[in-house]
C-alpha cells in the first residue's frame, strides 16, 4: 500500500518536473497551458509550485536544468532544491533562470491557487482560504466561487463563500451588484470585511449612495464588534470567576465552615491536579477516561491528605487561628518541596481531551471549549456542594456544628469527629477543582501558590461561612478583573481589584454576605 | 481605673519578664554593644591573612542579620505585646529599602552604564525623557532618611488606621496585610511603575561620599546596625514596661475588655502599628546599602510570612526573642542554603508546625520550661 503510494507521488512529482521545465519558454500561451495543467495535479507541491511562480522564486539552474527555490535575502540568492528541500547554498544570479511571468498569467495562478486552496484539505483549511481570498481581494475568483457556491452542500462554507463572493463585489462589481452586497455585508465582524467596507465608505471617487450604504454597513458592523467585545469580557471574566471559584470552594468549607486557616490549601489543589498528571501516566492511551476518573482519585487522595492534616497539625491548634495560620503554612512548604523532589521542579503537561479542546463559534464569537468546560464543571461542583451541605445528614451535622458547637454536641453529634470530615471534605473539593485547573495552566510545585492568596481574598470578599456569598466574591472578582483589563493591563487590573478588597473590607469587615446571629458575635 | 489594671492584676507574661527574661535581654545588649567596638576593628586594621581578621564578607552579613533582628524586632511589638498578626512587614522593610535605594541611585550620578548625569540606568534603558515626580529630593541624604521614615510610616497609618477603624481584626487583619503586600510585589514588579521593575535598584556606588564597599564603610554600617538595634529594643522595652506596655498587653489578651474599661483600643494600635512599621522601614534602609540591591522580591508574601517564623521561634512577647530567633533562623539559613537549598525549605517548614505546636511560645521561653521541669521533679 505504502509503496504504490510512494509510487503514485513519485510519478506526480515527474510530472510536475516535466512541467516546469516546460515553463521555461517565451510563448506565454504555451505557459498558460502548462499552468493549467499544473493545477491539474493537485497535490501540496503543485500548489507551492503555483504561489513560488508568483512570488518569482522559481529558478531553473542552467547547468543541470535543476529545479531551485530561491529565497532572496538581502539581494543574495539562497538555493534550496525544490523537491528534496535541501540547502544548497549562496547561488550567482547568472547561473539561474527565472520563471517569468506577466500580468494575464499573474491573475491565472491567483485563481488557480484560490481553487486549489479552496478545493482541497479539510473544512476549516478551506474556510481559512476562502478568508484569505477576502482580504486579498480578487476578482478573478468570483467565477470559482460561483462554481464551488453551485455544487457545495456545507452550510458554514456556504456561508464563507456568500460572504467572499459580497466582499469582491462590493469592490468589483457594478453599481447595483456593489449596494446589494454592500448591503448584505452589514453587521459582519470580520476585521478584512470592516476595513473592506470602511474604505468603501471613505473612497470620494464612489457614488454617493453607496457610500452612504457602506457607511452604514460599516456602523452596523461596529455595533456588532462591540457587542462582541462585552460578550467576550463576560465570558472571560465567567472562566476567570469560575477558577476562582474552583479554587476557593473548598478553602470556604474548611475556613468558613470549621473556622480553620488552612494556607496548605493551594498545596492541595496542586496535589489533585498531580493526581490528574499521574492518572495519565497510568493510561496514557485514553485521555478522556484518565481525566474522569482522576477525578475520584483526586478527591480521595487529597482528603485523605486533609484527614492527616487535621490529625497531626489542626487538631492541637483549635481555637488558635493565628497558629494555624503559621502551621499550615510550614506545611505548605513541605508539601511543595516533597512535590519537587519526586517529581522534579519543571511543569508537566497534563493532556486534555478531545471534547475539551478546540473552539465554539457562536455568531463571530470563538469561545474555547476548555473554558466552557471549566465554567460548567464549577457551576456543577459548586452545586453538588451546596446539596451536600443542605440536604444529606453529613451536611445538616456540619451545619449544626458551626451554628452551635456546644448545642450540636449535646444533641449527641460528634463533633470532633464532624470537624475531620468537614476538614477532609474541604480538601478532597481542593482535590478535584486541582484536576480541573490542570487542564487550564501548567502543573507545577508552585500551582497552589498562585491561587492561595485569590482564593482567600474571594473568601473575605464573600463572607466567611456563606457558601452563596462565596460565589458571588468569585464571579464578581472574575468579572470585575477582566472587565478592568482592558483598559489598565492584566497585572494593573489585578493590583486594583486587590486594592478594592483591602478597601471593601474596611467598610464590610465580615465581607458581602456575613453570618447574622450569634455565630457572628464569636 | 488605670492603675488598678497595671498593680492589681500583672499579666504572667509580665512577671516572667521581670524574673528572668531581661537577665538574657540585658546579656544580649552588653554582646551587641561589645561587637561595636569590637567587630569593626578586626574587620578594617587586623590583617587580611590573620586568623582574628573578619572578612567583608561576614561583616555585611552580620550586619544583614542585625537588620533582620531590628525587623522581627519591631513585628514582636505588634504580635508579640498586641496581638496583632502582620503578615505584611516585608512591605514596610522594603519601602524603606526602597527609599535609601532611591538615594544610592541618584548618588551614582553619570556613573552609570549609559552615564546619563540625569537619569538612573534603568529610566534611559526604558526610554524615558525626565526624573518622574516622585524621585525628587532624593539627592539629598536627609530628605532620604526622613522618607525612610514617613512612607512607610504614613502607609501603615492609612492602613491601621482603615482597618482597626473599622475593627478589622485577628485572621482577617492578617489576611489583608497579606494582600498588601502581595499588591506592593505586583506593583513594583511593573517596569513602568519607576522603580526599576523586577531587577530593582543596585550598582550602587557611594553613600555620603564614601566608597559602598570600602572596609571603612563596611563598619560603620555594621555600627549603625548595632546602634539601631540597642536603641530599638531599650525604646520598645520602654513602652512595654510602662502604661501603654499594659494597655497593649491588655488588648492582645481581651480586647472587648479593655475596650469596657474605657480605653480607645484603636488609637492604641494604630501608634504600636505605625510605630512598628517605621522600625521595620529603617531596618530596610540599613539593610540595602549592605547587600547592595533591593528589588520586588522583598515584598513576597512567603518573606513577610519568614518573619513571623522568626518571631515565633524566638517566642514572642519578649523582645530579645525576636532578635534571638532572627539570628538563630538566618544562620541556619545561610549555611542550610549552602548545604541544599531543599533541606532548608523543608526545615523551615518543620520550624513553622514544631513551634507552633510544641514551643508555642519561641525558643526565649526554653529557660522556663526547662526550670519549671525540674522543680516538679523535686
Amino acid at each position: 500500500m505504502t509503496v504504490t503510494n510512494v509510487n503514485f507521488l513519485l510519478a506526480d512529482n515527474n510530472k510536475l518536473r516535466d512541467y516546469i521545465l516546460e515553463l521555461d519558454t517565451k510563448d506565454f500561451n504555451e505557459k498558460i497551458i502548462t499552468i493549467e495543467n499544473i493545477s491539474q495535479i493537485k497535490t501540496d507541491l503543485s500548489l507551492k509550485t503555483l504561489k513560488s511562480i508568483l512570488e518569482g522564486r522559481l529558478f531553473i539552474r542552467k547547468e543541470d536544468r535543476k529545479i531551485i527555490l530561491v529565497d532572496i535575502i538581502k539581494r543574495k540568492y539562497n538555493a534550496y532544491d525544490f523537491f528534496q528541500e535541501t540547502e544548497l547554498g549562496i547561488v550567482k544570479k547568472r547561473k539561474l533562470k527565472k520563471i517569468k511571468i506577466n500580468n494575464q498569467i499573474r491573475n491565472i495562478l491567483n485563481s488557480k491557487i484560490a481553487m486549489l486552496e479552496l478545493t482541497s484539505g479539510t473544512t476549516e483549511q478551506k474556510i481559512k482560504a476562502i478568508y484569505d481570498i477576502i482580504k486579498e481581494g480578487n476578482p478573478e475568483v468570483l467565477k470559482i466561487i460561483n462554481e464551488l457556491l453551485s455544487e457545495e452542500k456545507n452550510k458554514e462554507l456556504i456561508f464563507s463563500l456568500n460572504l467572499a463572493k459580497n466582499s469582491i463585489l462590493a469592490r468589483f462589481g457594478n453599481q447595483t451588484e456593489k449596494l446589494k452586497a454592500i448591503a448584505s455585508l452589514a453587521g459582519n465582524t470580520n476585521n478584512d470585511i470592516v476595513n473592506i467596507l470602511r474604505t468603501i465608505a471613505e473612497d470620494k471617487s464612489l457614488d454617493k449612495n453607496i457610500k452612504i450604504e457602506a457607511n452604514n454597513s460599516l456602523q452596523a458592523s461596529l455595533r456588532n464588534i462591540k457587542f462582541n467585545n462585552i460578550i467576550k469580557t463576560t465570558f472571560f471574566g465567567l472562566s476567570l470567576g469560575s477558577v476562582l471559584l474552583l479554587a476557593a470552594i473548598g478553602l470556604a468549607i474548611t475556613f468558613g465552615v470549621v473556622g480553620v486557616i488552612n494556607m496548605a490549601h493551594g498545596e492541595l489543589i496542586m496535589l489533585g491536579a498531580y493526581c490528574a498528571y499521574v492518572v495519565q501516566q497510568l493510561i496514557p492511551n485514553n485521555i478522556s477516561a484518565s481525566i474522569i476518573i482522576s477525578l475520584p482519585v483526586a478527591f480521595v487522595f487529597t482528603g485523605f491528605v486533609g484527614i492527616l492534616i487535621e490529625r497531626v497539625i489542626v487538631k492541637n491548634l483549635y481555637g488558635r487561628p493565628l497558629e494555624t495560620l503559621l502551621a499550615t503554612f510550614g506545611l505548605s512548604l513541605i508539601l511543595q518541596q516533597i512535590v519537587r523532589s519526586i517529581f522534579s521542579p519543571l511543569n508537566k503537561t497534563v493532556y486534555s481531551p478531545e471534547w475539551m479542546s478546540g473552539i465554539t463559534r457562536i455568531g463571530g464569537l470563538e469561545l474555547t471549549n476548555n473554558r466552557i468546560v471549566i465554567i460548567i464543571f464549577a457551576l456543577l461542583i459548586f452545586l453538588i456542594v451546596i446539596y451536600i451541605l443542605k440536604k444529606t445528614i453529613f451536611g445538616m451535622q456540619m451545619r449544626a456544628v458551626t451554628q452551635n458547637r456546644k448545642m450540636a454536641s449535646a444533641m449527641g453529634i460528634n463533633t470532633k469527629k464532624i470537624d475531620m470530615f468537614t476538614f477532609a471534605f474541604g480538601s478532597g473539593v481542593a482535590g478535584v477543582a486541582g484536576v480541573a485547573l490542570s487542564q487550564i495552566t501548567n502543573v507545577g510545585p508552585n500551582l497552589g501558590q498562585n491561587y492561595i492568596i485569590d482564593s482567600f481574598m474571594v473568601v473575605v470578599f464573600g463572607g466567611v461561612g456563606n457558601l452563596f456569598g462565596t460565589f458571588i466574591g468569585a464571579f464578581g472578582l472574575g468579572l470585575g478583573n477582566k472587565l478592568l483589563e482592558p483598559y489598565v493591563g492584566a497585572i494593573v487590573s489585578k493590583i486594583f481589584i486587590l486594592l478594592f478588597i483591602i478597601i471593601f473590607i474596611q467598610f464590610r469587615p465580615k465581607g458581602l454576605f456575613s453570618l447574622k446571629g450569634r455565630v457572628a458575635d464569636e | 481605673m488605670n492603675k488598678r489594671i497595671a498593680e492589681n492584676k500583672p499579666s504572667l507574661l509580665i512577671n516572667i519578664n521581670f524574673l528572668l527574661g531581661d537577665s538574657i535581654g540585658r546579656y544580649l545588649i552588653y554582646l551587641l554593644a561589645i561587637s561595636i567596638f569590637i567587630l569593626p576593628i578586626l574587620h578594617v586594621y587586623i590583617a587580611e591573612d590573620s586568623i582574628f581578621h573578619v572578612s567583608s564578607y561576614t561583616i555585611s552579613l552580620l550586619g544583614k542579620y542585625l537588620c533582620f533582628a531590628l525587623l522581627a524586632l519591631s513585628l514582636d511589638l505588634v504580635w508579640g505585646y498586641t496581638g496583632i498578626l502582620s503578615l505584611g512587614h516585608g512591605a514596610f522593610f522594603g519601602l524603606g529599602g526602597y527609599m535609601m535605594g532611591m538615594h544610592l541611585m541618584r548618588e551614582i550620578g553619570d556613573r552609570g552604564v549609559y552615564g546619563n548625569p540625569l537619569l538612573p540606568d534603568f529610566m534611559v534603558f526604558l526610554n524615558w525623557e525626565e526624573l518622574p515626580w516622585f524621585w525628587y529630593g532624593f539627592d539629598s541624604f536627609l530628605f532620604s532618611c526622613l522618607m525612610v521614615i514617613l512612607v512607610p510610616g504614613l502607609l501603615a497609618f492609612i492602613f491601621a488606621a482603615l482597618a482597626f477603624g473599622s475593627r478589622v481584626t485577628g485572621v482577617y487583619f492578617s489576611i489583608i496585610t497579606q494582600a498588601l503586600v502581595f499588591t506592593l510585589m505586583l506593583a513594583f514588579f511593573q517596569n513602568d511603575f519607576g522603580f526599576g521593575g523586577n531587577n530593582g535598584l543596585t550598582d550602587f556606588k557611594d553613600i555620603l561620599g564614601k566608597d559602598i564597599s570600602s572596609k571603612e564603610t563596611r563598619a560603620v554600617f555594621y555600627i549603625c546596625s548595632a546602634v539601631m538595634l540597642i536603641l530599638s529594643y531599650l525604646t520598645c522595652r520602654f513602652i512595654v514596661s510602662s502604661k501603654i506596655g499594659n494597655i497593649l498587653i491588655g488588648i492582645r489578651d481581651r480586647e472587648t475588655r479593655m475596650r469596657f474599661l474605657g480605653y480607645n483600643t484603636t488609637v492604641f494600635k494604630i501608634i504600636i502599628f505605625t510605630f512598628s512599621a517605621v522600625l521595620a522601614g529603617i531596618a530596610g534602609a540599613l539593610y540595602v546599602p549592605q547587600v547592595g540591591i533591593i528589588n520586588p522580591g522583598e515584598f513576597s508574601p512567603i518573606k513577610s510570612i519568614e518573619i513571623v517564623v522568626w518571631v515565633a521561634l524566638g517566642g514572642r512577647g519578649f523582645l530579645y526573642g525576636a532578635i534571638i530567633g532572627a539570628i538563630v533562623v538566618n544562620v541556619l539559613k545561610s549555611y542550610l542554603t549552602i548545604i541544599s537549598p531543599e533541606i532548608w525549605i523543608i526545615f523551615l517548614g518543620l520550624i513553622f508546625i514544631l513551634v507552633t505546636i510544641y514551643l508555642p511560645n519561641g525558643l526565649a521561653d526554653l529557660k522556663r520550661i526547662i526550670k519549671k521541669n525540674l522543680y516538679d521533679r523535686r
